[in-house]
């Protein structure tokens, strides 16, 4: 009965998951089309990661707006980047598009498209580091990619023999805890990378390197479709698509949080300067009074927020170039002519002197005769004119103003109080604030757009309205006053807790909810389970079968040539690494055969898996006392079915533990599947560790996820060895 | 006396060697329909790799065994089909432990197609009543004691309605309580006119059922009478010896 049961249940999930390998490979109402695969390796932001599951970045948008223009159904599929060539080669998948350089080494194998991107390769070291050229390199232990034109460049041109790492995220840690002086690495990825870590990282272009140019990568065979793909390509640089993706990428700062330019979510690009106690940056977030009204608006209208740091001196350019930015940072509204216009007043601030301690002011009337300090464009200038005073000099910021008052250049800074108090921290020994300017004009401060984004200002004002009726800019306000307006002070909307389980939580956010990447541990984990039991069922019938063989011929001496195959079989699964036989299974057994790779894994590993099963069940047959064989024997019973009815079924109880162990050991076997393609539970950590840069979540919880599994599987086998027991 | 028509089972010149080592130097013995015939004889003389040899355990070297006029030495020979007509039955039972009593009875019948699951069924039943189990049939083998095993290893080679049943030392693993039960149900079956051989050490049970009594040693024949003659009269010296030894 029980065996039964378990049979019934070991058929229903090998059907299981096999309808989960079909469904996975077809899309019916793209059947019309043709679907072209497209390779990957999504560690590679801003070019390639994963936003959910999702394939997205620079690369993967050029690919699907091609694919749109030409009606062609495109599938993504990942693998490990030094791969990819070889799986296009191999027609394993129609195109690579990973920033590939287009190199004369890799034109050897494969072609290239036009390009679609030019390079620099860059150097990435922490904040504390400096290298001033090349020559600073020497002896510097410098992480890379494997097969990257980082790897080629600091081998071949620099001479240095690199740290060579399998994916990207994993330079990015070594970098992170400083086991290698830095990396060498493509100027885009490197500035996602900074953005993810502003605080640690920072980007020297030191390199004399070359201007590198990605393409997208074809098999030899296929120059139509080559063809085909440089004409869109090219249509689409001409019409300005690629260049709309590039800056779309580019506004979200590189960040690996982006999703698609096909999938765009409404998002306010909020540009400024740091200016303090508007707009600033602390511990690498966002924070000021201008920043925390701009959380509240895109709150309010459901907006996803973006904060793109600008000079001021840039704002204006930077503000023309789309209706979709808003600057802000203690802009004081005054005339920008008629390319621009203000939000309505969000706040307003009062001037005040800054003076050195020895000489407070004490009144406006004190400023004829004195060296005024004033910022650009505010009101400040004029106020002071207007007291009389003749020696007024602007400065490009608060900060600039009063450090010239530190260094005795002037005497006053009229500067906003806000700004003033913000920047005291560095100036309490020296400088004070004199609010004794009680006729100055009162600044108001607003939000600037360029003229031509009115819907974009209409919508703005509307919540800034809401907002001020409903006070919650009045408590942004009184928050930043409460703390002094010092830098130190967090955004308003900051909840970060720093304790340890605030940090902690946070990582396991930022790991599993960020971008709803605990999908891609879904998926790891039904490929996993998929290949899992695919293969033991493939390993144990395969075992079953072969020790059946190996035995009969030990018993009876036929079967000689069987028999002989099946133990160079299982010397030679035996004698060999499982990873080893994947790949040969993979990019030679079935080269040439499309198959879906976790179907090729389940072979691959039941393959292996059979080899093991097969020593375990002919020490289980072994085990039977002979007299059971002679004892069916003797009631007419040939020798299969004596083997199938007698012999087999008491062997099996007798290896039942040792079953067990081989189904655990394959289940976590498995774990190499990654190398094909395939997103396992091991290769999803892999993935959302090279998106997070973070290794010790996602590796935890996939170890925890094995080790339930594990011990689910022992509990299972331990009831089941139990059950056995009993029954005779 | 009965004819050579009836010869069920006719060995000639039987030879076997394990190695360097002649086990059966030349044995010859014709078993008749009906016939009890006793195998006895020291340790090591041959008895049981004789036995085993007719049921082509053993592969004799040669010699010649002939099975209702079919020598099944020839090669070619199905030994499937011989083995469904003669019933053996082991010092140590072999029954198969992962299966209930009645599905040790009815496996051979219905692998082998000779009867429906149905026909099986109730011949293990009919069976079981015989030997007075019909109450274990649902168990395993393990919760039977030696003597109760053995019975149903017996019945379990009935069912298959054998023309000849062989017995290796049937007795030698039970505790003496329990030969008893095993030894009448041999009886009940040698009474039924079931052709029989035993191969066995108990003596008294060898003189009062068998027909014929074969003393073997050192791998040949070396006496073969009736149980009274051969007891009571031995005549080869090996025997006298022999006989002295066990009685």
């Amino acid at each position: 009965m029980n065996k039964k049961i378990l049979a019934i249940m070991m058929v229903a999930v090998f059907i299981l998951s096999s309808c989960g390998i079909m469904v996975s490979s077809t899309d019916e109402s793209d059947a019309a089309r043709r679907t072209i695969v497209v390779e990957t390796s999504p560690d590679f932001a801003p070019y390639d990661y994963y936003y959910g599951s999702e394939f997205v970045g620079i690369d993967m948008d050029i690919i699907r707006a091609i694919g749109m223009d030409l009606d062609y159904n495109i599938q993504f599929k990942q693998n490990t980047f030094d791969y990819i060539i070889m799986s296009i080669e191999n027609k394993k998948s129609d195109i690579g598009a990973s920033g590939f350089t287009i190199s004369d080494e890799r034109k050897k194998s494969v072609d290239f498209s036009d390009s679609y991107a030019e390079i620099k390769q860059v150097v990435v070291v922490k904040n504390d580091k400096d290298y001033k050229s090349e020559t600073d390199l020497n002896g510097k232990k410098i992480g890379v990619q494997l097969g990257t034109s980082g790897d080629y460049y600091v081998n071949d041109n620099l001479g240095i023999l690199p740290v060579r790492m399998n994916s990207y995220s994993d330079v990015v840690l070594a970098l992170l805890n400083g086991t290698i002086d830095c990396e060498v690495v493509d100027e885009p990825v490197a500035r996602a990378q900074v953005a993810a870590y502003p605080d640690e990282f920072k980007i020297l272009n030191i390199l004399n390197a070359e201007t590198e140019y990605y393409g997208f990568v074809f098999n030899k065979m296929d120059k139509s479709l080559l063809l085909e793909f440089n004409a869109s390509l090219n249509k689409l640089k001409e019409n300005g698509t690629v260049d709309a993706i590039i800056k779309w990428y580019a506004d979200n700062g590189f960040r690996t949080d982006t999703p698609s330019y096909f999938d765009q979510e409404p998002t306010l690009f909020v540009i400024s300067d740091s200016v303090a106690p508007y707009s600033y940056r602390n511990l690498g977030s966002s924070a000021g009074i201008d920043v925390d009204i701009m959380n509240a608006v895109a709150k309010d209208i459901g907006y996803r927020i973006r904060f793109i740091d600008v000079a001021t001196k840039d704002i204006k350019t930077r503000l023309s170039e789309s209706p979709n930015y808003i600057a802000v940072g203690g802009l004081g509204k005054t005339d920008l002519g008629e390319d621009f216009v203000f939000s309505n007043t969000v706040g307003t601030d009062k001037l005040v002197v800054v003076s050195s301690k020895d000489e407070p002011a004490t009144d406006s009337g004190s400023l004829s005769d004195k060296k005024i300090a004033v910022v650009t464009g505010s009101a400040a200038k004029g106020y002071a004119e207007d007291k009389g005073a003749t020696l007024v000099t602007e400065y490009a910021s608060v900060i600039y103003a009063m450090d010239s008052v530190k260094r005795g250049e002037t005497d006053y800074a009229i500067v906003d109080n806000a700004g003033a108090q913000a920047y005291m921290i560095g100036y309490k020994d020296n400088l004070e604030i004199n609010d004794v300017l009680t006729d100055a004009p009162v600044t108001e401060y607003a939000f600037l757009f360029s003229k031509d984004a009115t819907e974009l200002k209409d919508m703005v004002n509307q919540s800034l309205t809401k907002l001020t009726t409903n006070g919650t800019i009045a408590a942004i306000e009184k928050y930043y006053a409460d703390n002094g307006y010092s830098l130190n002070t967090p955004s308003y909307y900051d909840d970060t807790d720093n304790s340890f389980w605030g940090k902690l939580w946070d990582r396991i956010e930022r790991s599993f909810l960020e971008n709803d990447r605990y999908q891609l541990i879904i998926t790891g984990l039904g490929n996993t389970a998929k290949i899992t039991v695919i293969a033991l069922v493939i390993g144990m019938v395969l075992g079953v079968l072969i020790a059946a063989v190996l035995s009969m011929n030990a018993q009876t001496g036929r079967l000689v040539i069987p028999a002989a195959i099946c133990k160079l079989y299982v010397t030679v699964i035996r004698g060999t690494p499982a990873m080893v036989q994947l790949l040969l299974i993979y990019y030679v057994v079935f080269a040439s055969a499309n198959l879906n790779p976790v179907l090729v894994a389940s072979i691959a590993f039941g393959i292996n898996s059979g080899a093991y099963v097969t020593e375990i069940v002919r020490s289980g047959i072994n085990s039977v006392p002979k007299g059971q064989m002679e004892a069916a024997r003797c009631l007419g019973l040939n020798a299969t079915t004596s083997m199938k009815s007698v012999i087999v079924p008491q062997a099996i109880r007798n290896i039942l533990p040792a079953l067990g162990n081989e189904s655990i050991s394959l289940l976590k076997e498995t774990s190499i599947a990654g190398f094909i393609g395939i997103i396992d539970l091991t290769r999803a950590a892999d993935i959302i560790r090279g998106q997070t840069y973070d290794a010790l979540i996602p590796l935890l919880a996939v170890a925890l996820i094995y080790l339930v599994i594990v011990l689910v599987l022992q509990f299972l086998i331990k009831k089941l060895e139990r059950r056995l027991n009993n029954a005779y | 006396m009965p004819t050579d028509n009836n010869e069920v089972i006719k060995v000639t010149d039987l030879h076997k060697c394990f190695g360097d080592n002649e086990v059966l130097k030349g044995i010859s013995l014709t078993v008749r329909k009906g016939e009890v015939i006793s195998i006895i004889g020291p340790s090591g003389c041959g008895k049981s790799t004789f036995i085993r040899s007719l049921v082509l355990l053993e592969k004799a070297d040669s010699g010649e065994i002939l099975f209702d006029g079919e020598n099944v030495l020839t090669k070619g020979v199905d030994e499937n089909r011989v083995r469904q007509r003669i019933g053996m039955v082991f010092q140590s039972f072999n029954l198969f432990p992962h299966m209930t009593v009645k599905k040790n009875i009815m496996l051979a019948p219905v692998k082998l197609g000779l009867m429906t699951e149905e026909e099986a069924s109730a011949k293990a039943d009919e069976l079981l009543a015989r030997i007075g189990l019909s109450d274990k049939a649902d168990q395993h083998p393990s919760r039977l004691s030696g003597g109760q095993q053995q019975r149903v290893a017996i019945v379990r080679a009935l069912a298959m309605n054998p023309e000849v049943m062989l017995f290796d030392e049937p007795t030698s693993a039970l505790d003496p309580e329990m030969v008893g039960e095993v030894l009448s149900l041999i009886k009940d079956l040698a009474n039924s006119g079931m052709t029989m051989v035993i191969v066995t050490h108990e003596m008294g049970f060898a003189r009062e059922i068998s027909d014929r009594v074969v003393f073997l040693n050192e791998g040949r024949v070396a006496e073969e009478n009736t149980p009274k003659e051969l007891f009571e009269n031995p005549k080869n010296g090996r025997l006298k010896e022999f006989l002295s030894k066990v009685l």
